[in-house]
C-alpha cells in the first residue's frame, strides 16, 4: 500500500508538468540560497504567492525543492567567498573556504554537494517510513527538555573555540548577551533595545551573520588590497585530485554523512531547532570523532560532510512534525503551512484523510529533488567556480554590495544594515584579536531558544527547579552534557598547545 | 591604484542598485504608477496571504500593479512606524493591524498614534478560542473554571495580547487567578498544548483551526463574537453567559493628511476588491474571518481601542 502509492508519487511527479515545477523550485533554491541574505526560508516565502493556481502537488514540490536547493546553495557561497548564503551554512565557511584557498575550491563542493544530498534523502526515507512514531515521541520534550538539550548543546561553544578555551567563552558569553536583545520571553519587557523600535523584536540571525562573517572579510581583505597583485582570488587547482572527490575523501566522510543525517533529523523532528542550529551540532560531532579533529577549519572535507549533511537532514526531517502533527519544524517550514492552506490542505494528520496521494507525491518530489539537485549541481559548478578565477579586487567589493542589499532586503529595514555594519566591526575586532567568531555565532543561536525554555519551564511549573530533573529525557541530557564537558577538559589536559589557564 | 578600483567599484555598484528610486515621479491623475503596500508580518503568513490576495483584486479597480513589501519586527509596529514616515501622496499604503495600532502602543514607545493615519479599511478579522488537548479532562469552559477554582490558579498559554486580557477577564467573573505564560511562537505553544505541558490555551483561529478539525485538541468555546467556521457548534464565551469577546482586524491604512479624492479612490478600490472570490477564497482557507468595515468604521474601532486597552493597561500597573 505504502509502496504503490510512493510509486504512484514517482509516476506523478517525474510526468513533465510536475517534473518542471520540480526543476524550477531547484534553480531558484539554488540562486537564492548562493546570494547571501536571500534565504531558503526567503526563496519559498516569495514562491508562495506564485502557486495560488498550480496543483497542490506542483506548489509542494517546488517549495521543497527550493527549501532543500536553497539549504545546499548556501555552501557554495560559503565556500568560493566565506560568506554563508543561509545561516544553515555557517558551519561550512571555515573548512569550506580554506580548502578553497588551497586551490580545492570544486573538491569542496562536491564534497558539500554530496553530503547534502545523502543527508536529505536520508531524512527523506525516514520521513517515509517511521514519521508517526518519531513525531508521537518529539511531543515529549517540553520546555524542560529543550532546556537542558541548550544546556548540552552549550558545551559546542568550548570545543568549538579552538587554541583558547577563555577566549572562545568570552565570544559565547558575546553570543548570548546579543541573543539578548529584544522582548523578554515572559515580560515582553524592551531589553538592550536603546529605544530603537526595530531592535525590540531581537537582531535577526541573518543579519548578525552577514556583519560578524562576510562584511568583516571584506573589511579585512580592504587591509590586504594595497599589497595584493593581479593575482586571482583563490589559487587554481595543483594537480588533477584537487578538483575530485576521491576514493579516500568517500572513506573520511561516508560515517559523517550518516551521523550528521541522523543528528539532521532529530533536530529537524524536534519543533523549533532549524538548520542552522543542526550544522554545528553536525560539525561538533564530526570534529569530536574525527581522526584528526586538528585539521578542521584548516580544510577538513570531514567539516563539510558533517555540517551539510546535518543542515540537509533538517530538510526532509522537518516535514515529519509538519505532515504528523500538523507542527512546523522551523520558520522554513512554518511559510509551507500557509502553501498547504491555500492549496485548502490542512498540514497534520488530516492531510493523511483529506489527500494521501498528495503527501506520497510530496514524498517522491522529496527524494527525486535530491538527485535533480546533484545533476544540476554537477553540470554547472564549473559556472559558479568561475568566481575563484577573478581578482580579489573584484570579487569583494562585489560581496560588499550584495551583503548590503542582501541585508536590506531581509525586512526592507535600513536599521538591519546598520546593525549589519556594526557586527562587521565586532567581526572584525574579535578576529584581529584571534577570537574565533563562530562561539559568538553559536552562542547567538542558542541563547533566544535557551532562555525561553528555561524561564517558560519555571513558569509552568510555578518556579520549581526540580522540573529539570523529572523526565528521564531531561537526566539523558544531563548525562551527555557532563561526558561532553569531560571529554572537552580531557582533551585540553593532553593536547598541551590548548592550555591556557582555564 | 587596487584601492582605488576598490573604491570606486563599491561606488558603481551601488549607485546602480539605488538608480530605480530616482526613476518614480508623480504627475497626472492617481494613480500613475504603482502602488507600494507595506506589509507588516513576514511573507507568507495569514495576514501576507490575505493581504497579497486583496492588493492583487484591488490593483484591478486600480488600473496600476500594488507591490507587496514586509516590514517586520516589533510585533507588528515596525512597518506601522515606517508607514506613518512614508511620503502622503497615496502611493504607500499599509496593513495595520489592530493590535499594533492601539494594544503595543501601550507596552513598547512607538513613535505613532492612530491620528497619524487615514483608515481605507478594514478587511479580515482575527477569531480567537478557548483550546485544551483532546486528552484533557474538562469537557467545557465551566470545567476549566472549576479546576481552576480547586487549584487556586492555573497556568494558560497564549501568544500574545489582546488574548490575556480575554483569560483574566473570565478568570475575574469567577474569582480564579489565571497565570498568563507567554509564547512568542505559535509552534512552541502547539506542541506544548499536543505534548500536555500546559493544560488550556486562549489561541487564535488562524493557527490552531487545523488542530481542532483533526481533533487533536479540543475547542471548549470562542472567544470572539462569531462562532468559528470549523467548529459551528462550540458557542462563544458570550453565549455562554461570560461577558468576554476579543475583537481584532486586519486594516488598511495611509499616512495622515491624503487628498481626500485620493483616499476615496483607494477606499472605493478596496471595497471592491473585497468582494473579490479569489480573495474571499485564500482568507478563508486561512482561517481567517470574512470582514469588511468601512473605513471611517475601523477608525472608530481603532480610536475606541486604543482609549479601552490605555485604561486595561494602566489598571494592570497599580
Amino acid at each position: 500500500m505504502v509502496w504503490s502509492m510512493l510509486l504512484d508519487g514517482f509516476a506523478t511527479v517525474s510526468m513533465p508538468e510536475n517534473f518542471i515545477y520540480l526543476f524550477g523550485g531547484i534553480v531558484i533554491g539554488l540562486v537564492m540560497g548562493a546570494i547571501p541574505g536571500l534565504t531558503a526560508t526567503m526563496a519559498i516565502a516569495l514562491i508562495i504567492p506564485m502557486t495560488y493556481y498550480i496543483t497542490p502537488t506542483q506548489s509542494l514540490i517546488m517549495l521543497l525543492a527550493a527549501y532543500n536547493a536553497g539549504t545546499f546553495g548556501g555552501s557554495m557561497s560559503a565556500i568560493l567567498i566565506a560568506t554563508p548564503g543561509t545561516p544553515a551554512a555557517a558551519a561550512t565557511v571555515a573548512d569550506g573556504f580554506a580548502l578553497a584557498k588551497q586551490g580545492k575550491a570544486v573538491k569542496a563542493i562536491k564534497a558539500a554537494l554530496l553530503a547534502s544530498c545523502f543527508g536529505c534523502l536520508f531524512s527523506s526515507f525516514v520521513l517515509t517510513l517511521i514519521a508517526q512514531p518519531i513525531a508521537r515521541y518529539a511531543l515529549k520534550f517540553g520546555p524542560a527538555e529543550y532546556t537542558v538539550l541548550m544546556v548540552f548543546s552549550l558545551t559546542i561553544i568550548a570545543s568549538a573555540a579552538g587554541r583558547s578555551l577563555t577566549k572562545g567563552l568570552i565570544g559565547g558569553c558575546l553570543g548570548l548577551l546579543f541573543g539578548c536583545v529584544g522582548m523578554d520571553a515572559v515580560y515582553t519587557t524592551p531589553r538592550f533595545t536603546f529605544g530603537v523600535l526595530k531592535l525590540s523584536s531581537g537582531i535577526d540571525l541573518m543579519v548578525l551573520l552577514i556583519g560578524a562573517l562576510a562584511f568583516s572579510e571584506v573589511l579585512k581583505q580592504a587591509g590586504h588590497v594595497r599589497q595584493a597583485q593581479n593575482r586571482p582570488h583563490l589559487p587554481a587547482p595543483a594537480c588533477k585530485e584537487d578538483s575530485q572527490f576521491t576514493r579516500d575523501d568517500l572513506k573520511l566522510s561516508w560515517k559523517h554523512w550518516l551521523r550528521s543525517s541522523v543528528i539532521g533529523c532529530v533536530i529537524g523532528a524536534l519543533p523549533g531547532l532549524g538548520p542552522a542550529l543542526a550544522c554545528w551540532v553536525g560539525y561538533d560531532a564530526a570534529k569530536r570523532s574525527a581522526k584528526h579533529p586538528e585539521l578542521f577549519g584548516k580544510g577538513a572535507v570531514e567539516g563539510i560532510a558533517g555540517a551539510e549533511s546535518a543542515n540537509n537532514a533538517v530538510c526532509g526531517a522537518n516535514m515529519i512534525p509538519l505532515l504528523s502533527l500538523g507542527v512546523p519544524g522551523d520558520t522554513g517550514a512554518a511559510v509551507l503551512i500557509g502553501a498547504f492552506l491555500v492549496q485548502g490542505l490542512t498540514p497534520g494528520p488530516l492531510i493523511f484523510a483529506e489527500s494521501p496521494q498528495t503527501v506520497y507525491n510530496v514524498y517522491a518530489g522529496l527524494i527525486l529533488c535530491n538527485f535533480v539537485l546533484f545533476g544540476v549541481v554537477w553540470f554547472t559548478y564549473r559556472f559558479f567556480a568561475a568566481v575563484a578565477r577573478l581578482e580579489g579586487s573584484l570579487i569583494y567589493p562585489a560581496v560588499c554590495v550584495f551583503c548590503l542589499i542582501g541585508v536590506y532586503a531581509l525586512n526592507s529595514s535600513l536599521t538591519d544594515v546598520w546593525i549589519m555594519l556594526f557586527f562587521a566591526v565586532v567581526g572584525f575586532v574579535l578576529s584581529r584579536l584571534e577570537f574565533p567568531t563562530v562561539t559568538m555565532l553559536i552562542g547567538f543561536i542558542l541563547s533566544p531558544i535557551f532562555e525561553r525554555n528555561a524561564r517558560r519551564a519555571l513558569q509552568l511549573s510555578f518556579g520549581d527547579y526540580g522540573v529539570f530533573f523529572r523526565s528521564p529525557l531531561c537526566w539523558a541530557f544531563w548525562v551527555i552534557t557532563v561526558i561532553s564537558l569531560v571529554t572537552i577538559l580531557w582533551g585540553k589536559r593532553k593536547n598541551r598547545e590548548l592550555q591556557d589557564g582555564l | 591604484m587596487k584601492v582605488k578600483r576598490f573604491v570606486v567599484l563599491s561606488l558603481v555598484l551601488l549607485t546602480l542598485f539605488a538608480l530605480p528610486v530616482f526613476c518614480t515621479s508623480a504627475s497626472g491623475a492617481y494613480p500613475d504608477h504603482a502602488v507600494t503596500m507595506i506589509v507588516n508580518y513576514s511573507a507568507g503568513g495569514g495576514t501576507d496571504l490575505a493581504a497579497r490576495a486583496l492588493a492583487d483584486a484591488a490593483s484591478k479597480h486600480l488600473k496600476e500593479a500594488i507591490g507587496i513589501t514586509n516590514v517586520t519586527g516589533g510585533s507588528g509596529t515596525v512597518g506601522i512606524a515606517q508607514l506613518k514616515n512614508s511620503k502622503n501622496d497615496g502611493y504607500t499604503i499599509g496593513v495595520a493591524t489592530l493590535a499594533p495600532l492601539a494594544i503595543v502602543p501601550w507596552q513598547l514607545k512607538v513613535p505613532y498614534t492612530p491620528e497619524d493615519f487615514e483608515y481605507l479599511c478594514a478587511f479580515g478579522q482575527y477569531g480567537y478560542g478557548l483550546v485544551v488537548n483532546s486528552d484533557s479532562p474538562y469537557n467545557s469552559v465551566e470545567d476549566v473554571l472549576q479546576a481552576a477554582k480547586k487549584a487556586g490558579k492555573m497556568n494558560f498559554g497564549a501568544t500574545g495580547y489582546p488574548q490575556p486580557f480575554a483569560m483574566e477577564a473570565l478568570g475575574k467573573s469567577v474569582g480564579v487567578e489565571f497565570i498568563y505564560v507567554n509564547y512568542a511562537d505559535t509552534a512552541a505553544l502547539i506542541t506544548d498544548i499536543l505534548g500536555g505541558f500546559i493544560e488550556v490555551a486562549l489561541c487564535d483561529q488562524a493557527s490552531f483551526t487545523s488542530y481542532v478539525k483533526s481533533g487533536q485538541m479540543k475547542l471548549l468555546a470562542s472567544a470572539t463574537d462569531k462562532r468559528w467556521d470549523s467548529a459551528p457548534d462550540v458557542a462563544t464565551l458570550q453565549e455562554l453567559g461570560y461577558d468576554v469577546a476579543l475583537l481584532s482586524y486586519m486594516g488598511l491604512c495611509a499616512p495622515a493628511g491624503l487628498d481626500p479624492a485620493v483616499l476615496q479612490t483607494l477606499r472605493d478600490a478596496f471595497a471592491a476588491a473585497s468582494e473579490n472570490e479569489v480573495y474571499k477564497e485564500i482568507l478563508v482557507r486561512s482561517n481567517l474571518v470574512y470582514t469588511y468595515l468601512p473605513g471611517e468604521d475601523y477608525k472608530k474601532m481603532v480610536y475606541e481601542k486604543y482609549e479601552e486597552y490605555k485604561n486595561l493597561f494602566s489598571e494592570r500597573k497599580q
